[in-house]
């Protein structure tokens, strides 16, 4: 029940984040998993990409009504790839854990350094 | 000239955020159907219900973000998200869970 509150307060930081700053939420959803749940690396990116078919379709629904959605563009992008999604996801399930762990590790290190809004000479 | 330029900028960067934001529906579809279904011995590697609970979550805290984005202090918040994920970053990368 406790863990419950929790994971709803994680979604809950986690939205407030990606609506707020424009940060994607598999970067915020899979440490607080890794390191504040104690999941295993996969199950964490699996659950994170669970999380994201729901939350994308919410935000994609409001922008459709809206009128600002591209519909042929995002139609192509999203068959073109979709096929390799499913090629990474495949690969992902043949590399141990702890490796996987140190390449996302990687990249949210890299979100960290996008993110950061006082590098010189950056218009933003 | 310029708030038509800002303007139009502004549409734009909407329109590819809106635009990408429905193509990824079925790149992450396809990603957890493989996770789900396709785990080494036969494990399902996504907690469904977990997801759920998330989802609720962020649904409202997306909403929330967007509404306050203009009044939140966008620097200060940059920097402080921006630490945070180069400390779990860094923590992943040198002592990865399993």
């Amino acid at each position: 029940m406790l863990r419950d509150l929790f994971i709803l307060l994680s979604g809950f930081v986690a939205g407030l984040m990606s609506g707020s700053l424009g940060i994607g939420g598999g970067v915020v959803m899979v440490p607080i998993m890794v390191l504040g749940f104690g999941f295993a690396q996969k199950l964490a990116q699996g659950t994170s990409l669970a999380a994201i078919v729901p939350i994308s379709a919410v935000g994609a629904f409001t922008h459709f009504r809206e009128g600002n959605v591209l519909v042929r563009p995002a139609l192509w992008m999203g068959l073109a790839g979709a096929p390799l999604a499913a090629l990474g996801a495949l690969l992902a399930q043949h590399v141990p854990g702890p490796l996987l762990g140190r390449i996302f590790g990687a990249l949210v290190i890299l979100s960290a350094y996008r993110l950061w809004p006082l590098w010189p000479n950056r218009p933003r | 000239m310029i708030p038509g330029q800002v303007l139009w900028l502004r549409t734009r960067q909407l329109q590819a955020n809106a635009t990408s934001l429905v193509a990824i529906i079925p790149l992450s579809l396809v990603g957890v159907a493989v996770y789900y279904f396709g785990g080494q011995d036969y494990r399902h590697e996504a907690d469904l219900r977990f997801a759920a609970l998330l989802t609720a979550g962020a649904v409202i805290g997306a909403y929330l973000g967007a509404q306050l984005a203009s009044r939140l202090p966008e620097r200060t918040l940059k920097v402080a998200v921006a630490v945070l994920l180069l400390a779990a970053g860094v923590k992943q990368l040198v002592a990865p869970g399993f």
